[in-house]
């Protein structure tokens, strides 16, 4: 009898998401998200000069990528102000969707990407990083490719797609964090804690990479609803 | 399309001639829409939209101990964050002086009229009480940030669940002893002076285009519970007095707005 | 309809490939969410974006800053217009239609006054719907000013400058027309939107 997790998904069932591109009317492209309990915005804003000039790299763009989380956004009120976490986070996200955005078009400037954390259940940057990566689409930044994301992991002896928090908290819990190109497969984020042998590794993989693809059909919906149709 | 805007001289001419977006009245608000209890971290939640502009707002309750000039009470703290998503000249990094003035005039609006019974927030005398968190985001800036902030907050705080607590006062997560009651009303209206002409509820054009700023909180008594002006322009007592007889005047109907959450 | 393409999706023509569209390992990609166009080559051309500046492209420009050297304008672009103090006279507002005489690797652009725009209203409209809003031969723009009695002068940088007594039909067609740029038959469409508005004379 193949056993359900504690919320009734199947071992590699992702949670239930939904996109929404142009939710920010002021900024150059965004996106609306919900994956789970998780609900975000995200923000583009650019390509702009890069101010000051110094920071700027003459030979190809760069992104500003910041991650935030409401104080409300989690079980214990938290501070405002970016933690160590979060910077780390607004790093390797900002670092996986350089890869993906043609920055050798925008010499000298800077594409800010800014995503606000509404409320959060485990998953929050592999979900930052598929909206971002519509809100990029939605601002008509030139990309490679979109980036997909999912977290895999180990739970209680399986190795499982999307672990809601409370798997995340188990034992024996690994959680990790993974990003491609869907066209090329180039992986793009990848963060691990836990122990794994090399065939749960390999395991996860694979799993991570098909997720990847229902990601990416999701976000293809998302951007298509961009497309009014006509009513006769 | 956008409407550009650009040329403030081009909107005070409009304003001057009566002439308002989707042909609005002096004294009348855009759509407001709200929808609460959204976001389920927080112990109160909401989304309001005051025609295009966008605020998200979510209440935390915790415990702390109370202040030693009021030791049977617990407290509030009510502040707006202008997020970088909201607007291209809002930045990351520190508060501005435009997002304290907002924190705490939408502050000022809710705590002097008394919403909240703080005596009610007490746990344990001198030793525990609730403290509930306000935290606003302003996720699309279209105009008059203030009375959307306002509204948010209300809608966020009058929707509040209290966390339950065991005998050693940590919160027992996810279950809730009832809800945060709400003791008074208070709506807060902001007006725009523009080519000598007040107006109510400025939009983002109409806000570039202000001299002067009124933002006025009356409460369930008619009374005015908080005022605020802001921008370098000035205004004459008669000018305030119209002011607050429209705010009077507007009261029932937007209180009606808080009454249906 | 037109063709939706979106970023990462492989063209599978054989034909030259053009804007919008990058080649890897021998296949060619799209770099946009965007429309597909194959005429004598491929293009792409993104739904949305700020206006990139080329060379010879009449825009319209917004004086919105200046300094004791020059005035900056808003081009719509990723950086602003500048026009030298030294060669133009300028005021807070004005709006010019100008021409790019140059533009360079980090998109600053050399611009040139044709003429300053006045007695009217601007909108900014997605850049990339300016072609759509022209129309062939300028159909769809003369199919608008007639029906509205407007004259409309077209920034390729997608501001748009509106002189007439119906300027707020004006405004709503536009928005139609960036909302449904991608519907075949577009300008029998718009015909008809016209027609049911009520507009002065």
């Amino acid at each position: 009898m193949v056993k359900k997790r504690v919320d009734g998904r199947e071992m590699n069932e992702l949670r239930p998401i939904k996109i929404v591109p142009s939710v920010i009317e002021r900024a150059d492209g965004s996106a609306y998200l919900e994956w789970g309990q998780n609900k975000m915005i995200v923000a583009v804003y650019g390509p702009k000069e890069m101010l000051p000039k110094h920071l700027a790299d003459s030979q190809r763009g760069k992104i500003n990528f910041i991650y935030r989380m409401a104080p409300f956004s989690v079980p214990e009120r938290k501070n405002p102000k970016p933690g160590r976490r979060d910077i780390e986070i607004s790093k390797v996200v900002g670092e996986a969707l350089s890869h993906a955005v043609l920055l050798e078009e925008f010499p000298g400037m800077v594409i800010d990407v800014y995503v606000q954390i509404l409320d959060s259940n485990a998953g929050t940057r592999v979900a930052a990083l598929t909206a971002s990566s519509v809100a990029l689409a939605d601002a008509g930044i030139p990309m490679k490719d979109l980036v997909t994301a999912v977290a895999v992991g180990k739970a209680n002896g399986n190795i499982i797609a999307d672990l809601n928090k409370y798997e995340e908290d188990a034992e024996d819990a690994v959680d990790m964090a993974f990003a491609m190109l869907p066209g090329s497969e180039e992986i793009v984020l990848l963060q691990a804690d836990g122990i794994l042998s090399e065939d749960e590794f390999d395991k996860a993989i694979k799993i991570a990479k098909e997720k990847c693809q229902e990601v990416k059909k999701l976000q293809i919906e998302a951007l298509k609803s961009k497309f009014k149709a006509l009513k006769e | 399309m956008i409407d550009y805007s650009y040329d403030i001289e081009m909107v005070k001419g409009r304003i001057e001639k009566g002439i308002r977006t989707n042909n609005r009245k002096d004294d009348e608000y855009r759509e407001i829409k709200i929808e609460t209890g959204i976001l389920k971290n927080a112990a109160g939640s909401a989304k309001v939209t005051l025609g295009k502009t966008m605020i998200y707002a979510g209440t935390k309750l915790e415990i702390g101990t109370p202040y030693p000039d009021t030791p049977e009470e617990g407290g509030i703290t009510v502040g707006v964050e202008l997020s970088p998503i909201g607007a291209p000249e809002f930045y990351a990094g520190p508060p501005s002086e435009t997002s304290i003035e907002l924190s705490r005039v939408v502050d000022r609006g809710i705590r002097e009229a008394k919403t909240i019974d703080f005596k009610k927030l007490l746990l344990v005398p001198k030793e525990k009480a609730w403290f509930v968190y306000v935290d606003i985001y302003v996720m699309n800036h279209d105009g008059n940030l203030f009375d959307a902030c306002q509204i948010a907050a209300m809608a966020a705080l009058k929707t509040t669940k209290i966390p339950k607590i065991d005998e050693d006062f940590n919160q027992i997560k996810g279950e809730y002893a009832g809800n945060l009651k709400l003791e008074k009303l208070p709506v807060l209206n902001t007006y725009s002076k523009i080519s000598n002409k007040i107006i109510l509820d400025p939009d983002l054009n109409e806000d570039y285009a202000t001299e002067a700023r009124l933002s006025i909180a009356i409460d369930d008594n008619l009374n005015i519970c908080a005022l605020q002006k802001g921008e370098k322009g000035f205004f004459t007592q008669e000018e305030l007095k119209e002011i607050i007889k429209t705010s009077k005047k507007k009261y029932k109907e937007m209180r009606k707005i808080f009454e249906k959450l | 309809m037109k063709e939706i393409i979106f970023p990462g999706d492989v063209i599978n023509e054989n034909l030259k490939p053009g804007f919008g569209t990058y080649k890897k390992d021998g296949k060619v990609y799209s770099k946009y969410l965007g429309i597909l166009y194959k005429d004598d080559g491929i293009k792409v051309i993104p739904i949305t974006g700020k206006y990139i500046p080329k060379e010879s492209d009449n825009i319209i420009g917004v004086v919105l800053e200046e300094d004791n050297f020059v005035y900056l304008l808003d081009i719509n672009s990723y950086k602003q217009g500048v026009l030298f103090k030294r060669a133009n006279s300028a005021k807070l507002y004005d709006v010019y239609l100008m021409r790019v005489n140059g533009v360079n690797e980090v998109r600053d652009v050399e611009l040139e006054v044709i003429s300053k725009l006045a007695n009217g209203e601007a909108v900014k409209v997605n850049p990339k719907k300016v072609a759509r809003l022209i129309g062939k031969n300028k159909s769809m723009q003369t199919l608008i000013e007639t029906k509205t009695n407007t004259k409309i002068i077209i920034g390729l940088n997608g501001i748009v400058y509106v002189i007439g007594n119906n300027i707020e039909k004006v405004k709503e067609i536009i928005k139609f027309i960036e909302d449904y740029s991608h519907e075949d038959n577009l300008t029998n469409k718009v015909s008809e939107v016209l027609d049911k508005m009520n507009v002065k004379k």
